[in-house]
């Protein structure tokens, strides 16, 4: 989800769809619309909304259809409903079939304010935890290829060890030089492998994929 | 060397292999090769060995199962374990079963022939 993502408002009284728009743009949120839901759904499928606020007594297509193309094809989409204070079993099938929150109407600016920056909490946090999850996976491989990295330098570096021996008395200055810088090279190799592998087990047994995130 | 040692060696890198048949060769000992824990459970009912080396990761059964069988039908024969993946719990339950040492790769060639050497004179004397 990009960093600036936006809020679809979807109602069929335009005025409500420009109140929130300007209430929220005030606050800097960017906010588009969408007088009912066959359009919402439109515009869901032509770019990503991290919110959705919709009201769900609509001709057409209603908030429900909204939320069912929203849990299908947009899971990091949060949804507030709209909803009259005569339908409050409406809300809670909302709620039920997975709105994060709901408004009821006639309602106070405030509110709405509050739980757009609820919601934008939310969607902050679940993208921080994201982010932490795939740098443990990244972490994990990497000690793994780490790990498996000595298997190909201990044949290298006991090869060159073994024509370290061969050389030895060979007389040939620049041969026992060449092999002498190989096998060099392979500890150096073995201490970073090493320095690794303990950096990695600190990190893993004190806790924490918040630190895994630090690597 | 009057007599030739035996040495049995198993992991499933054949350059790992060959590294240690050449030092076992240059130790003036006899190697033999297998790629698995279960070839090397064969080739120990079959023949008698001085020293085996076992790398603790196999795909069929690791050096720490392998050890455990050979336990069960030899109770002397000097093990040894080769890894790549540091002293982990398999290591460690290894050698407080008895296996000699972990050797941790890479390694240190010299130290190790002189290590193999005194393991194959100490523990498995020609009588």
């Amino acid at each position: 989800m990009a960093e600036r993502s936006k809020i679809l408002v979807i109602d069929d009284e335009k005025r409500m769809c420009d109140s929130i728009k300007v209430l929220l743009s005030n606050i800097g949120y960017e906010v588009d619309t969408a007088e009912n839901g066959r359009i919402g759904i439109e515009r869901l499928k032509a770019q990503e909304y991290g919110l959705v606020i919709t009201d769900l007594m609509m001709p057409e297509l209603d908030g429900f259809a909204v939320m069912k193309h929203i849990r299908e094809n947009c899971q990091n989409t949060l949804v507030i409903v709209i909803t009259g204070y005569a339908s409050v079993e409406s809300a809670v099938r909302a709620i039920r079939s997975g709105a994060y929150d709901y408004i009821l109407k006639p309602f106070d600016f405030e509110i709405i304010k509050i739980s757009v920056e609820r919601a934008w909490d939310k969607l902050k946090l679940e993208k921080e935890l994201e982010k932490t999850r795939k740098l443990a996976q990244v972490a994990e491989r990497a000690l793994a290829m780490n790990n498996e990295l000595n298997n190909p330098l201990s044949v290298a570096s006991g090869f060159a060890q073994l024509l370290q021996i061969r050389a030895e008395n060979s007389g040939d200055e620049v041969l026992k030089r060449q092999i002498d810088s190989i096998v060099k090279a392979s500890e150096s190799i073995h201490q970073m492998t090493t320095q690794f592998r303990r950096f990695a087990h600190t990190l893993l047994n004190e806790n924490a994929e918040h630190d895994l995130g630090m690597m | 060397m009057a007599e030739s040692r035996n040495i049995l060696i198993a992991d499933d890198n054949e350059e790992a292999r060959q590294l240690f048949c050449d030092i076992i060769k240059l130790l003036g000992f006899t190697p033999k090769a297998v790629s698995s824990g279960v070839a090397a459970l064969q080739q120990l009912k079959v023949t008698p060995f001085d020293m085996v080396i076992l790398d603790m990761r196999m795909p069929d059964l690791n050096g720490l199962d392998t050890f455990k069988a050979i336990r069960q039908f030899d109770s002397s024969v000097p093990v040894v374990l080769t890894t790549g993946f540091g002293m982990d719990k398999g290591v460690q339950e290894a050698l407080s079963q008895g296996a000699l040492l972990c050797l941790e790769k890479p390694f240190n060639v010299a130290r190790t022939m002189k290590t193999i050497r005194e393991i194959v004179e100490k523990e498995s004397p020609k009588k």
